[in-house]
């Protein structure tokens, strides 16, 4: 016996299993009653059946299977079972059952509490099916209503007997071109009511159709990607990218303006106004597609909620399409929260914010900040997830990015809030600005190097002179520097010589004069070792600067000598314009002394 | 007194930082006031060649072959583009993108232009400098910074070649003139990378080609020739030529156009000059007589024949040699007389009057000054400064594109003139103030107080400008000029020539009270500038031109009219991605970019018999305009239309060119069949009948009667023509509207696959059948 044939009685064995499971149950349950409604009032169908169980065998019963017509094209979006007196939803999982007729989908739900023998319990079923709407005629023109057609069973499908039964369809508006006949069959207004029926068989088939006006926009979403981007430096970046298509009946032939802006029903099935709710704290919004910004939004708060009343760029007529960007900011507050096990945890709104949208694919990547791990979603209901990395500002080994997806989703029965939960080291936050500040470092540093290095390759003639150059320069630049603190002694002196005005000041001045030549002395036996060293290298310089040297100590002479006169004067009593008058012509040789100084200094030192 | 002179140098850094930061924000009042968005039309093409750089690599990029555009002949693109600004583009893309910085592509095209206009008034800030002193460099770089003209290409968003080759051709010169002022071969060879990026970026290099040359002529001619001269000519002529031939856009034509060849004939001129000076040096006065006049006589006859061969090569070719647009720079009257394309575009004709004082204001006054101000104390570099004014001034006069050229020579001309006057009103003030003690410190610290903007300027320098501008003798500043040319020498004879000028400044010092005046009056001037040239950013040259704006009624808000872009998201979304799209070529750049269609003809305006084809069809009747797409696989058509909300820029208005175009191919199409008997071009009751039976009147005015009834009132008053048309009903038999953008700026017709009745008498049926076998 082969390994193979192992696994395939096993697989008869199971599906046998099944199969009496499911026979036993049937045999075990029956529907008392059943209320279903339908409503076609969008371009979904929420179907929604409340449900009396009774359990007619003699064990408890723990699993109730619900089916439901699922035509070609349509896709069951969301299922939910929920017990009717505590309204808490069960366990649903899907399952197949022998007997049943094609485009079946059947599920089982797992009551509470197993039902004993001879009980009843009333169980309330919601669908959602997308796509189950088709447009008859698929093609319209602009000025025709849209028509759709919508396909079920009469009676309700499931594996059990039920007992007695209704269905309320209810659709848009009273004008409903044709619908399935079976009596009793009532219409009043935009309802049709099928029923009662009583004791209908397992699966029995009797197909329902309704054919009617549809005028909802089918706002149907192809594409649908969110990225949550979590910055711990106070900032939540949302942006949602769409592409979205009316779903509805194809628009045919010409697209008149005039029309669509003027004619009483003009605007055909198309749809141009969305709406987005967004947390109330949002902010920075905005709204844009490949080429820019669409100007057309409008951005109204209240403390519940940021609505976002926005325009395509175009109206969409009937199987037009458009794509679409919009993205806004959160703080954190709010959205991050501590676990008590001190990890961090996300908590945003799943599905998109749009109201009444179908969105046939969704994405939702979280971008966490970089260093975040141990990774773990909390989600209403089943998605795909993976992981992923994404490179942005000033990253290095890239932020984690949990991806989740899931297909079908219908507003609003799939708005819920997920959470994400992570361990983030605190100190990961610095990890940017330190990255920022090591870089400006380095680069200083580098700079800082780079000025300290010599890049010669070797050290020829033209080297030492450029080194002898800069040595020179140095020297150079000290001896200016004596030279300029030697001019303000000098201006000292003078101003001290300017106060001298009674025979009392004479004395300070003398004083001060004595200071004066002292610190002089100090400062030229500072400049002689370098007027030597000048020499040594250059005589042509050093003799420059001799020579200005020469110009100072005359010009210190001068100053001497024309304080020595002052204070002459002054003992013998001149004073004021007599005093001034006499030492005019002192006072003129020393300025030009001086201006020839300063010219002779900027001559020889102006080049270093 | 070295604090000071530190603390100038530092203050020259900061102002120069302060203009480059003022340069890149003075141009982000699209963004701030529209949004980060491509402008234009051109624009949008170098756009989507960066997108595509972006996405496969340089190397794809040269051997792109666009099968989206002049449909079904194709471009290709690597041959037939200027990389510089997208290789510019998609290289700062890389390197942010390799850091880890995700900008989107769109946001590097939209911020290149001002990145380039702040780095354009560093190159002007060089230039200046080398000619004249950093106060006026610095003057130069804030007057560039924000001159309205060059504003105009480099707003944010506009992606256009301009946006860095303007930077490109000012960085040529600056590099250019410093080696001429240095003779470093370390400058010439950053010369000719200079070059190579010019060429690289824009067909504007012909004009460096030429002016470059002219410039060593008058050097050769006004006796200014030096080795340094050479060094920084023949190599760019030599390698610059090897380069441009390497970049497949020029290719042999910068050997073989004419625009090159002044080049070639200054090379050779300079080097027989070079060869005369040597051999007069050699030889005694009279032998280089005896042999000067033999050689002359056989240079003339060898001469005369190489001349002659030459001309014959040119006259064969009809234009003689010289690309269509060169041919309308050296007469005017060409492209309106030979090429209707190029005088189609606004932006090539002749600039009025009044653009030269919207686009460079005060300029415009003061360049004069600075071009006499350059040659009282001629240098090297102010020559060059001179010239390349003076040619700039007659390229503007002819194309109103090329003002774009003359901003950076007026913005250099009016800084030396304005630097030189400061110079003048300070230094007076200076010697008035501080008579007794005119030493250097002095100077210089007054210098810092009273004009920080020109504070870097050293002291020795504006003493020279006294000097020489005060005493009306040239020679001090002459020689501080000569001297200071070359870098090496310049600190030591400046001293000389400030000791000379403290002795001369008390004599012809300005009286303080007019210095004072005189200095209200720049600063006032320099500020009326400023606020001139803010406003003509925020509000002339702002708009994108993709999306408009008109203010509200009751002054809040503003109707903002974004049709262009509705429609091509419509093409985009809504029609299969192998369509062929016709309109006329304005609108062939944004139709890929935007609605990523094929379309017949673009911007790129290669081919005049296709876009005559285009035209042609526009000007027929719907029948023959039917068979016309049909031929062409064309599936919609659109048109861009005013009338509703008076947009004047519209195909209708453009209509003439269309029919002169298209009538320059098919002689079928007549100028006058569309005009009114006196000569008009009307669209109402007194139109022509071809005109009202066109395809182009037609898909403009389809439904307008009724629309224009119950949106205004008034039975088919057109807003832009502002009289009612002359057809009320149009019938379309074979288009068929498929779109038309809310304000009905845009309209998009589908070419029916087969009329939708047939629409003509018996007796015209066989005649239709013909034509459109034709």
């Amino acid at each position: 016996v082969t390994y193979r044939d192992e696994m395939r009685r096993t697989v008869i064995a199971l599906a046998t299993l099944l199969a009496l499971a499911s026979s036993v149950a049937a045999d075990n349950i029956k529907l008392q009653q059943v209320d279903r409604k339908i409503n076609l009032n969008s371009q979904l169908a929420r179907i929604t059946e409340s449900v009396k169980v009774k359990n007619v065998g003699t064990e408890p019963v723990s699993d109730v299977i619900f089916c439901q017509h699922v035509g070609a094209g349509a896709v069951l979006s969301f299922y939910k079972v929920a017990d009717a007196s505590t309204k808490g939803s069960l366990v649903v999982s899907p399952t197949t059952v022998a007997g049943a007729p094609p485009a079946t989908v059947c599920h089982s739900a797992k009551l509470a509490k197993p039902l004993p023998a001879g009980e009843l319990t009333s169980l309330t079923v919601s669908a959602v099916l997308a796509q189950a709407q088709t447009a008859h005629p698929a093609e319209v023109s602009q000025m025709d209503t849209q028509l759709m057609l919508f396909k079920d069973n009469v009676y309700v499908l499931s594996p059990y007997p039920v007992s007695a039964q209704t269905t309320e369809v209810t659709t848009p508006t009273s004008n409903v071109k044709s619908y399935t006949d079976e009596k009793p069959v009532t219409k009043s207004d935009n309802k049709i009511k099928y029923g009662k029926y009583d004791l209908i068989k397992p699966f029995t088939v009797r197909r329902l159709s309704v054919h009617f006006e549809n005028n909802k926009p089918f706002k149907h979403v192809l594409t649908y990607v969110k990225e949550i981007e979590v910055s711990h430096w106070g900032n939540i970046y949302v942006e949602e990218k769409y592409e979205i298509k009316n779903a509805g009946a194809r628009h045919a032939g010409s697209f008149s303006r005039l029309k669509y802006a003027h004619a009483y029903n003009g605007k055909g099935n198309s749809f141009r106004d969305l709406r987005a709710v967004l947390p109330p704290s949002a902010h920075s919004l905005y709204y844009v597609d490949l080429i820019g910004n669409i100007s057309s939004s409008n951005v109204r708060k209240t403390p519940a909620a940021t609505y976002l009343d926005f325009e395509l760029r175009y109206p969409l007529m009937g199987g037009w399409k458009e794509d679409f960007t919009i993205g806004y900011s959160v703080p954190l507050t709010g959205f991050l929260s501590y676990t008590p096990a001190g990890k961090r945890r996300l908590t945003m709104e799943l599905a998109s914010p749009l109201e009444e949208v179908y969105v046939e694919d969704m994405v939702v990547r979280v971008v966490l900040p970089e260093g975040a791990s141990d990774i773990r979603a909390i989600l209403p209901f089943d998605m795909e997830q993976s992981f992923d990395k994404k490179f942005t500002y000033l990253d290095t080994s890239g932020r984690p990015v949990l991806v989740l997806h899931k297909a079908h989703v219908a507003a609003p029965e799939h708005s819920a809030r997920f959470s994400v939960e992570y361990s983030f080291g605190a100190l990961h936050t610095l990890r940017e600005p330190l990255l920022l500040i090591g870089v400006f470092f380095g680069l200083f540093v580098a700079v800082i190097a780079y000025n300290r290095l010599e890049f010669t390759i070797s050290r020829d003639d033209k080297w030492a002179a450029a080194r002898d150059k800069e040595v020179l320069a140095a020297y150079m630049e000290q001896i200016q520097a004596a030279l300029e603190d030697e001019a303000s002694l000098l201006s000292d002196l003078a101003k001290a010589a300017s106060r001298v005005r009674d025979t009392p000041d004479v004395e300070v001045a003398q004083r001060e004069r004595a200071a004066v030549e002292k610190r002089l002395k100090g400062l030229e036996d500072k400049v002689a070792p370098l007027v030597a060293a000048v020499e040594s290298r250059s005589a042509r310089v050093g003799a420059q600067v001799r020579e200005v040297l020469e110009r100072s100590r005359g010009l210190q002479g001068r100053h001497a000598k024309q304080l020595a006169e002052r204070c002459e004067l002054v003992k013998k009593g001149v004073a004021g314009a007599e005093l001034t008058r006499k030492l005019a012509a002192g006072q003129e040789a020393l300025a030009a002394a001086q201006r020839e100084l300063e010219a002779a200094i900027e001559t020889v030192f102006g080049a270093y | 007194m070295r604090l000071f002179a530190k603390l100038g140098e530092a203050s020259k850094y900061l102002a120069l930082t302060g203009i480059c930061v003022l340069a890149f924000s003075i141009r982000l009042f699209s963004v701030v006031k529209y949004e980060s968005v491509i402008h234009e039309f051109d624009p949008y093409f170098n756009y989507r060649v960066t997108q595509f750089l972006t996405k496969e690599g340089f190397y794809e990029m040269w051997n792109w072959f666009d099968d989206r555009t002049w449909y079904p002949l194709g471009r290709v693109v690597g041959g037939t583009v200027y990389p510089g600004l997208i290789f510019t583009a998609g290289s700062i893309y890389r390197i942010l993108h390799f850091l880890n910085i995700p900008i989107h592509v769109q946001e590097v095209c939209v911020f290149t232009a001002p990145l380039f206009s702040a780095l354009c008034a560093l190159a002007c800030y060089g230039l200046v400098s080398q000619a004249r002193g950093s106060g006026a460099g610095l003057l130069a770089s804030l007057f560039v910074a924000i001159v309205p003209s060059y504003i105009s290409r480099s707003v944010a968003g506009s992606f256009d070649n301009e946006g860095v080759a303007i930077f490109a051709l000012v960085n040529v010169f600056y590099w250019f003139i410093k080696t001429v002022n240095s003779g470093r071969l370390s400058d010439a060879v950053v010369t000719v990378a200079a070059y190579g990026y010019m060429v690289l970026s824009w067909g504007g290099y012909s004009f460096i080609i030429n002016l470059l040359p002219l410039y060593c002529l008058a050097c050769i001619f006004f006796g200014r020739l030096t080795g340094r001269l050479y060094v920084a000519f023949a190599p760019l002529v030599a390698i610059g030529t090897a380069i441009s031939c390497s970049i497949p856009v020029v290719g042999f034509n910068a050997v073989l156009m004419s625009e090159h060849f002044g080049a070639f004939f200054a090379f050779v001129v300079l080097h027989v000059a070079l060869l005369v000076s040597y051999v007069r040096r050699m030889l005694s006065p009279r032998h280089f007589y005896v042999l000067a006049s033999g050689v002359v006589a056989a240079a003339l006859a060898v001469g005369g024949l190489v001349a002659s061969v030459v001309v014959a090569y040119v006259a064969k070719s009809p234009t003689l040699g010289w690309t269509g647009r060169s041919m309308t720079l050296l007469d005017p009257t060409y492209a309106s007389r030979f090429v209707p394309i190029i005088a189609s575009v606004s932006e090539h004709q002749p600039p009025q009057w009044s653009s030269y004082l919207m686009d460079l204001h005060v300029l415009v006054m003061l360049a004069p000054a600075g071009i006499l101000a350059c040659f009282s104390r001629l240098t090297d570099a102010t020559l060059f400064l001179v010239l390349y004014g003076l040619t700039a001034v007659y390229f503007s006069g002819v194309m109103i594109r090329l003002m774009l050229v003359l901003a950076p020579a007026v913005c250099c001309l009016a800084a030396v003139a304005l630097s030189d006057l400061l110079y003048v009103l300070n230094g007076s003030i200076r010697s008035r103030l501080s008579p007794p003690r005119p030493s250097a410190s002095s100077t210089t610290s007054t210098a810092t107080a009273t004009a920080p903007a020109t504070a870097a300027g050293s002291p020795a320098a504006a003493d020279g400008a006294v000097a020489a501008a005060v005493s009306g003798s040239a020679a001090g500043g002459k020689e501080a000029a000569d001297e200071g040319s070359s870098p090496a020498a310049k600190k030591k004879p400046r001293s000389k020539s400030s000791s000379k000028a403290a002795a001369a400044k008390p004599l012809y010092a300005l009286p303080i009270a007019l210095c004072i005046a005189l200095l209200a009056l720049v600063l006032a001037v320099l500020g009326l500038y400023v606020v001139h040239c803010i406003h003509a950013s925020a509000d002339m040259y702002s708009s994108p031109s993709v999306v408009l704006q008109s203010p509200r009624h009751d002054g809040n808000g503003y109707y903002v009219f974004d049709d262009f872009r509705e429609a091509y998201a419509w093409l985009r979304h809504n029609t299969h991605p192998d369509t062929k799209v016709a309109s006329w070529w304005d609108y062939g750049y944004q139709t890929t970019a935007m609605a990523n269609r094929t379309v017949i003809v673009d911007n790129n305006t290669w081919n005049t018999s296709h876009i005559a084809t285009v035209g042609r069809a526009m000007a027929s009747s719907e029948a023959k305009a039917w068979s016309i797409y049909r031929s062409l696989d064309v599936e919609y058509v659109f048109v861009v239309f005013g009338g509703l909300v008076g947009y004047p820029s519209d195909d209708i208005n453009k209509f003439l060119w269309m029919v002169r175009i298209g009538g320059g191919v098919y002689p079928e199409i007549k100028e006058k069949d569309y005009l009114t008997p006196d000569g008009d071009y009307r669209v109402d009751a007194h139109g022509a009948k071809t005109m009202l039976n066109s395809l182009m009147y037609k898909l403009s005015y389809y439904d307008y009667a009724e629309e224009s009834q119950l949106m205004m009132g008034q039975r088919g008053v057109d807003r832009v023509r502002g009289y009612q048309i002359g057809r009320l009903n149009v019938k379309l038999n074979y288009f068929e509207e498929v779109f038309t953008s809310q304000h009905w700026m845009m309209r998009i017709y589908r070419v029916r696959d087969r009329p939708l009745r047939d629409p003509l008498p018996r007796a015209k049926k066989g005649k239709a059948a013909a034509s459109r076998r034709g």
